[in-house]
């Protein structure tokens, strides 16, 4: 839905913060569409802005929904990666079902990057992710930067349909090993491979709800550090701007109650754990 | 903001947004009034607190859950940080008895953040005429003297014109007239759908002002309004302001364009007649 200028010129408003918080309205132009199984990657030309240099996996962009043609609610986009140039701009990387509206446009106006991201260790250590079917999008950018910082990194990707594994040629040549199953067992793979590599230090993990909180008790089992993206991009409803509150999960034993886009979508998988128990 | 004193023109629906922090990375909320609310009263066996509960959308809406609501001391912390932030609110009560809304409402004014309280909005989509009047009465009572009162009102109601008579005998200074659809149990349909609704609930009621049969008062539409088209068919059929709700889930900075379009008409009493 077009919408007459950027929220900050709306009414002359002044933005607490402007500086340091640029505006997340962006209009990007889809340049490339590249078919990948069940999924589209597609590149977007964005403007350049310092946001995109801190733009880390894990973040997430939101596709408004468009109510005057029946679309009530938006979608949300992984950030699939980000290559920043100063001769042939700035580029996203954001990965779509097959066949998405998406993939056919031109032009598109997008809200992001949102969220809190997956944070690099400060110094390389042996890593173990776990993903299911487009929640992997994130993990492949961030085996990538695992990688060029030196750390050794496992795969376990699950997907109920083989066509559903995202690009697992490309993560084949960065990991050092890569486990496919399905998504009833992804738990019992990552238990597999952290008894079988011991140094493996930390698991970054990404699915649905139950997914990452099945492999956050299974790493907490294994005594190793867990990071989660506690957000479910697959459900059919959420905002992704921490308005709705569908995507609340409880933390801290229950005691409370983390919105996931909004404080995430990556938290310690502790939290989710100690939740459930 | 008092009784008499002109509505901002754009309001956000207090239980389709749950948490306002995520609206402030798109924009200043400087001259909106921020919901807080439904505030309930916690009864033993009642569901736990927290946003309402989406079954799914469908072509035009969502259909859901009406909200759970927050218990009177998150409404307080959610003050505090609306008021630590120079932010006005709109308080809004539920009860399952008619002095419910209004022991919450007084507690809220009456505390160290009562000066956020901009106004106060009661739901009586579910009230007949006297109830309304009870409702309203009872908040004029608790809670200070010419404060905006707001009667949230459903243009589905049997008897819109009675309750909404009722609401302003009570004390209410304007009325929220909602195009919810109730489903039964508890559930609605909420959406852009919904917009010829309420319209037609607010064409009733200005209709029904024309014949006196209601000492008018503005009316705020609440449901369908997604951009600045709709927001004008809202105020062409007798709204003074419109009230967004799920059209924030799709697009939140539809809040900042429908309220620099509205800015841009002027004042709506040079519209009218």
């Amino acid at each position: 839905m077009p919408v007459a200028g950027t929220p900050d010129e709306a009414l002359g408003m002044t933005r607490a913060g402007t500086a340091t918080h640029p505006s997340p309205v962006v209009e990007a132009q889809v340049m490339l569409t590249r078919a990948s199984g069940a999924y589209d990657v597609l590149s977007l030309s964005v403007p350049p802005a310092p946001m995109w240099e801190r733009t880390r996996p894990g973040q997430f962009l939101v596709l408004p929904g468009d109510p005057a043609r029946g679309r009530t609610l938006p979608s949300l986009l992984w950030v699939a990666g980000v290559s920043v140039d100063r001769i042939h701009g700035t580029t996203v990387d954001v990965v779509v079902p097959a066949g998405h509206p998406l993939g056919a446009a031109q032009e598109q106006r997008l809200l992001g990057p949102l969220g809190r991201g997956f944070g690099l260790p400060a110094e390389p250590v042996p890593a173990l992710v776990a993903g299911h079917e487009a929640a992997v999008t994130p993990l492949r950018w961030l085996v990538s930067q695992l990688r060029d910082r030196g750390s050794r990194v496992d795969a376990v990707l699950s997907a109920d349909d083989p066509d559903r594994h995202l690009e697992v040629g490309a993560l084949r040549r960065q990991a050092a090993s890569v486990v496919l199953t399905t998504g009833a067992h992804l738990e019992r793979a990552v238990t597999d491979r952290l008894d079988a590599e011991p140094e493996l230090a930390v698991v970054f993990a990404a699915g649905s709800r139950p997914q990452v909180r099945a492999v956050a008790a299974a790493a907490r089992r294994a005594g190793r550090a867990v990071r989660v993206a506690a957000l479910d991009l697959a459900e059919p409803v959420l905002c992704g701007t921490g308005i709705c509150g569908q995507c609340d999960v409880p933390v801290d034993g229950g005691a409370r109650m983390l919105r996931a886009c909004l404080e995430g979508p990556v938290v310690p998988g502790e939290w989710l754990v100690d939740a459930a128990g | 903001m008092q009784r008499g004193e002109e509505l901002p023109r754009v309001w956000i629906a207090p239980g389709a947004v749950d948490d306002v922090r995520g609206l402030l990375r798109f924009g200043s909320l400087d001259r909106l009034l921020v919901p807080v609310g439904p505030v309930v009263a916690e009864h033993a066996g009642a569901a736990a607190p927290g946003p309402a509960l989406v079954h799914g959308p469908g072509p035009g809406g969502v259909e859901h859950d009406a909200a759970r609501g927050i218990p009177l001391l998150e409404a307080v912390d959610r003050l505090r940080w609306c008021a630590t932030r120079g932010l006005r609110t709109v308080v809004v009560v539920r009860g399952q008895t008619p002095s419910e809304p209004a022991a919450l409402a007084g507690r809220l004014c009456r505390g160290l953040e009562g000066d956020a309280v901009g106004a106060v909005e009661v739901d009586l989509r579910a009230a007949d005429d006297q109830q309304a009047l009870k409702v309203m009465a009872r908040l004029r009572e608790e809670t200070p003297r010419d404060l905006l009162l707001l009667a949230r009102l459903s243009a589905l109601q049997a008897d819109l014109v009675g309750v909404a008579r009722g609401a302003v005998a009570g004390g209410a200074g304007a009325v929220v007239v909602c195009g919810s659809v109730p489903l039964g149990r508890g559930r609605w349909w909420s959406g852009p759908s919904t917009g010829a609704i309420s319209r037609s609930g607010v064409q009733a009621l200005a209709q029904a002002a024309q014949e006196q049969r209601w000492p008018p008062v503005p009316m705020v539409a609440a449901g369908g309004v997604h951009d600045p088209d709709s927001a004008d068919a809202a105020l062409a059929a007798g709204a003074v302001a419109v009230q967004l709700g799920t059209a924030l889930w799709a697009d939140p900075t539809v809040l900042w364009s429908v309220a620099a379009h509205l800015e841009g008409r002027g004042d709506p009493a040079d519209r009218t007649g």
